[in-house]
């Protein structure tokens, strides 16, 4: 083949594919052409599709939201590690926060502290093992910090094998786990208590099968079974084989009778062959209507009952006592309501217990005027005060009836106040007995007042003219006398002396025990007034053919400072005594000094007589007022019988000790020792024999006696002519201040009770009359007793000497010489501190509270007498009323109304009456102290108005 | 069969027999088009058959080898004209054989639905060692063993081939690729 050949057919070959080729691309073409229509086709039913899609896809996807929304059940997502994408409104509203606040949250934040761990281990396992859904219930904390338990499901998201989140599902589920928590508490608690139980506890099913029994069931029975071990066991069997252990065969048999089950609950007490008494309480059990089985309950009661028994025992016992007791007993509850009345008390108040019972026991049995008084009782019983007070009770038969209540609170054994309980004690009797006990005191009282009174009066009435005779007697003796006349005289005043003796004892001895005496030291001769005294007595005793022995120790015969009046009289009261008692044998006085040094000596005198002697048993007694020794004594021997009283007490005034020894029919031995102060002064002094000396010196002297007592006046005036001193004589301080306006005088003599106005007044009167020139007068106190205050307040007053009635001629004399020569600068006091007000008042109380400024204290006084009767009125209202805080208010306001008055010293009751008011329980005592501080008060006023009184009349 | 692989084919003979060569063949030869063969179209798979039992005769050359030369005659040709198909990560022969099925032949198929392609599958594979198991009605181990050098030439490597026939027509074709070690 040649090479045009071959490239011909090459050629034509290659046309050929060409055109094959087009061809084929043609094909091509139209397929692709065709293909693309399809294509566009196909695209657009895609579009449709997909907006249907789409739209199916919304529709869908808003119904899972709305679930997603509305479900009861928090629905959230989460990321791997634990942080909240979303989450659905359920849960904002159980945590009650934002759903904002909660997205991107942790989750462990909201979980319960305790259970993190767990929870967290939980998820971290479910992520490490790809665990596709898990489910736990744990709590979480809500608002306010409680605990909201969950149920929760977790399940694991992932996308193209990883994982992208977790969704979870979650339910509260709360109420369920609080209902499970409670019911096993419950279950706990109540097998806790069954096991605890102190009785023994079997329960059975309706077939006799037992579900239940407790440990004390077993030891109850000595069941060897341990009570686990009991379940399922038959409770007849069982209760058949516990059969020999009662002490009643059979107690059981009808419970266990399956022919006829019991259907009511059975309370019975059973007893064990040991003793033992068993309480069972058997119950049936039904639910609506359908029988279940039975509970016995078997209550060991034994020491309940044995202390029951004790216990009623008891009861009987103090019942009987208290019934045979005068004690009358009534119990009553809160409301004072009567629990229980014991016959002694029914006796009392004439009630059955049955008409007592429930019944107010204060409204019934009490008067009205009690029982406010019981109100407040109550009260304080029901703080625990137990209380004692005096009441009258109304019996049934209308009688009232004294009773002393002893009233005491009474509790639970929880120490709750219960009740009262209430001692009766009739006192109708033992009132009945104080009321006569009182009225003999009262009687006794106004005996022993006007035996005072007597006294008092001696003093005034029997002294001065004894005084008089006395001082009659002794201006008689300086008269030409006849032999005889001056015998008679002398009887006359011997006789008179006895009689103001026996006075003056009488009169010692109350100021001697009101401890008013008080040594009067003045010069005089001690052996000198021994051998005087003798020599007095010297007369009586030898008289009655008795030798009579002096003995006085020359060392005696000095001058000593002492009181001649008191020793005189122990040395005269002892003679007396020895001269009385002894009827033969011998008397004897020995004066002895002891001891002397440059100032002091001391003298012992022993007065020795040959008597009847006392017994010893009598001895202690001799000394006492008014007691001789023995009835017998009295009636033979008279007198007054204070004698040897007197004389012990004057020796025990001069700080000595008055001794006796005695032997009965034998005779007596009184000895005592005591100390003088020696005096030193040559004999300038006034002796008793310096009289007619001085005599002369007060002749020009002119002097104004102020006495009301005429016989007195007399007297005084006889002394005064025979001393030649000239004078005037006023019948009260009135007249003398009238009569010492006009006249001049060197001297008064002042009597101290007067009418009209006293001494004391007169005094400080004329010592305040500074343009008078009596002014200054020396002023002689003429007191009718030694009593020291009446002394002492005539030295206040203003006067300067005094004279104790009866005075001798002497003693006026030498008072007259003392007081010219020591002419003394008297004392002037102010008129408006002492003297202006009553006597009862405290002057010192005044002179704090007014400092002397009088017409003040006039005001307070008018205020005083106005205020106070009203005041004490109300006071009086509330007392009978019985209010105590009232009576107690007004008291205390009271008070210090009397210091003003200066009558302070009264209101020292005062303190006394307003304890017992506030206490409120007392009430005898009550109105005993309120009866004394009524009489004070009346007493008080008494005073204020005479005070208010004399103010008007002198200021 | 693929228009392209009697475009290679005549461009082998063309190139290795001469131009008088392919007019014998051609004339020799009984083929459905007389020779004309465009690479878009499809032909009977029978002229390839008897074009090659000619092809041994004139060249007095084993059907065999025909078949393994043009085989990887073909990968190259194949590969120049289709290299967009082969994933640019198969850095080798192994890689390049064990993605045909998946990769190749599969973009094969949409861009000629009509075509109709052996089936390999890899049945072990490692560094050093393949596996591979040729599957087609058509039978043509050999050209495949062809491929399969033209692969290896083409990433530089070399193997030796063994060759086993799971089916006695040769419809199924083991082949073990040992790579010949020290010489990579």
């Amino acid at each position: 083949m040649d090479e045009i050949t071959l490239l011909k057919r090459k050629l034509e070959r290659e046309k050929q594919a060409r055109k094959d080729a087009e061809r084929l691309l043609e094909e091509k073409a139209l397929q692709l052409y065709f293909a693309n229509e399809k294509l566009r086709e196909l695209n657009t039913g895609l579009e449709k599709q997909l907006a249907l899609k789409s739209s199916a896809l919304k529709t869908h996807q808003d119904r899972y939201q709305g679930l997603v929304e509305n479900a009861e059940d928090i629905i959230f997502w989460i990321t791997p590690d634990g942080f909240f994408t979303q989450i659905n409104p359920i849960a904002a509203r159980i945590f009650d926060k934002e759903i904002s606040t909660l997205v991107g949250s942790h989750y462990l934040e909201l979980v319960h502290p305790d259970y993190l761990e767990r929870v967290q281990g939980m998820y971290q396992r479910q992520i490490e093992r790809r665990i596709p859904t898990t489910y736990l219930e744990f709590p979480v904390i809500g608002p306010n910090g409680q605990s909201i338990w969950l149920g929760q499901r977790i399940t694991l998201i992932f996308k193209e094998g990883k994982l992208v989140e977790l969704a979870g599902l979650a339910r509260n589920i709360t109420h369920r786990v609080n209902a499970e928590q409670k019911l096993s508490l419950l279950n706990t608690r109540f097998k806790a208590l069954l096991e605890n139980m102190q009785a023994g506890i079997l329960v059975e099913d309706e077939n006799q099968k037992v579900i239940l029994a407790n440990q004390k069931f077993s030891e109850i029975f000595d069941i060897f079974l341990n009570y686990n071990n009991l379940t399922n066991k038959n409770a007849h069997e069982l209760m058949r084989a516990i059969e020999g252990q009662w002490l009643e065969k059979g107690a059981l048999t009808e419970l266990i009778n399956p022919d006829s089950p019991q259907k009511e609950v059975i309370q019975k007490e059973l007893r064990l062959n040991t003793g033992q008494i068993l309480l069972l309480n058997f119950i049936p059990i039904y639910q609506d209507q359908k029988w279940l089985g039975k509970l016995w309950y078997f209550e060991d009661i034994t020491d309940r009952k044995n202390s029951e028994i004790r216990i009623r025992r008891s009861e009987e016992k103090y019942r009987g006592i208290m019934e045979n007791m005068e004690l009358g007993l009534l119990e009553v509850d809160k409301a004072g309501m009567v629990t229980r009345a014991y016959q002694r008390f029914c006796a009392m108040s004439g009630y059955t217990e049955e008409e007592l019972l429930n019944q107010d026991a204060t409204q019934l049995l009490l008067p009205v005027e009690y029982q406010e008084m019981m109100e407040r009782q109550n009260k304080t019983r029901k703080s625990g005060q137990p209380g004692v007070y005096e009441v009258e009770l109304i019996t049934k038969g209308g009688k009232r009836k004294w009773v002393l209540i002893s009233g005491a609170p009474f509790y639970d054994e929880s120490g709750d106040f219960i009740g009262s309980i209430g001692i009766h004690y009739d006192l109708t009797e033992f009132k009945k007995l104080q009321y006569e006990l009182e009225e003999a005191r009262h009687e006794a009282e106004n005996a022993r007042d006007a035996e005072k009174d007597f006294l008092a009066n001696m003093s005034h009435e029997v002294r001065n003219p004894i005084n008089t005779i006395v001082g009659m007697t002794y201006l008689l003796l300086d008269t030409e006398l006849t032999a005889e006349q001056r015998r008679y005289l002398q009887n006359i005043k011997y006789t008179s002396d006895i009689l103001l003796a026996l006075v003056s004892d009488i009169l010692d001895i109350t100021k001697i025990t009101q401890g008013k005496m008080e040594l009067e030291l003045r010069e005089l001769n001690l052996g000198e007034l021994i051998n005087v005294n003798a020599q007095a007595m010297a007369f009586r005793i030898k008289e009655k053919g008795i030798h009579f022995d002096i003995y006085v120790d020359r060392l005696l015969n000095t001058r000593v400072m002492g009181d001649s009046t008191f020793l005189n009289q122990i040395l005269l009261n002892i003679l007396g005594n020895a001269a009385k008692f002894t009827e033969k044998g011998s008397i004897s006085i020995h004066a002895q000094c002891l001891n002397k040094t440059k100032d002091t000596l001391r003298a012992k005198i022993i007065i020795t007589d040959t008597g009847i002697g006392i017994a010893d048993d009598k001895l202690p007694l001799i000394f006492e007022r008014f007691n001789q020794a023995g009835k017998a004594t009295k009636h033979k021997y008279g007198g007054t019988g204070l004698g040897l009283n007197i004389a012990k007490k004057l020796v025990e005034l001069h700080n000595a000790e008055l001794n006796v020894q005695s032997t009965e029919g034998k005779g007596t031995v009184f000895s005592f020792e005591i100390d003088f102060n020696l005096v030193h002064r040559s004999e300038t002094g006034l002796s008793q024999t310096a009289g007619p000396k001085i005599a002369s010196r007060l002749h020009a002297l002119n002097v104004l006696v102020v006495e009301d007592n005429v016989l007195n006046q007399e007297y005084i005036e006889r002394v005064l002519e025979r001393l030649h001193i000239r004078f005037r004589t006023a019948n009260n301080g009135k007249e003398a201040l009238k009569i010492l306006e006009t006249d001049r005088f060197d001297l008064i003599l002042m009597d101290i009770r007067m009418p009209e106005m006293d001494g004391y007044e007169t005094t400080i009167r004329l010592r305040n009359m500074h343009h008078n020139p009596n002014s200054q007068v020396p002023i002689v106190a003429l007191t009718a007793s030694a009593l020291l205050d009446e002394k002492e307040k005539a030295l206040n007053t203003g006067m300067n000497y005094h004279l104790t009635k009866p005075f001798t001629p002497d003693q006026i004399e030498k008072v007259i010489a003392q007081a010219m020569e020591n002419r003394v600068e008297p004392l002037v006091v102010p008129p408006d501190v002492h003297t202006l007000w009553h006597p009862e008042l405290n002057a010192e109380e005044i002179e704090e509270m007014f400092a002397g400024d009088v017409e003040h204290f006039q005001v307070i006084i008018g205020i005083f007498n106005r205020t106070i009767p009203e005041d004490f009125a109300t006071l009086e209202l509330a007392m009978k009323e019985r209010d105590w805080e009232s009576a107690r208010g007004l008291a205390h306001k009271l008070k210090p109304s009397f210091q003003m008055v200066g009558l302070g010293y009264m209101t020292s009751n005062i303190q006394d009456f307003e304890q017992a008011l506030e206490l409120g329980t007392d009430q005898v005592l009550i109105q005993q102290l309120f009866y004394v501080f009524a009489q004070n008060v009346h007493k008080a006023l008494h005073i204020t108005v005479q005070q208010e009184d004399y103010f008007r009349q002198t200021i | 069969m693929k228009g392209i692989i009697f475009t290679h084919f005549f461009e082998m003979v063309e190139t290795e027999f001469g131009d008088e060569t392919v007019e014998i063949l051609i004339d020799s030869t009984e083929t459905s088009t007389k020779g004309v063969y465009t690479s878009a179209g499809n032909y009977p798979p029978q002229d390839i058959f008897n074009l090659v039992t000619s092809l041994s005769q004139i060249s007095q050359l084993p059907q065999a080898a025909l078949y393994r030369h043009f085989g990887k005659y073909l990968f190259a040709g194949l590969y120049s004209n289709y290299s967009i198909f082969p994933p640019k990560a198969l850095k080798n022969s192994f890689s390049f054989l064990d993605s045909l099925n998946d990769y190749i032949h599969s973009d094969v198929y949409k861009l000629y639905p009509d075509a109709e392609l052996p089936h390999f599958s890899t049945q072990y594979r490692d560094e050093q060692k393949m596996v591979l198991v040729y599957q087609s009605n058509r039978r043509m181990s050999d050209l495949a063993f062809g491929l399969i050098e033209g692969c290896l030439a083409h990433f530089g490597e070399k193997a030796s081939i063994e060759v086993e026939f799971l089916k006695e027509d040769g419809s199924e074709v083991l082949f073990t690729i040992k790579l010949n070690s020290g010489e990579n």
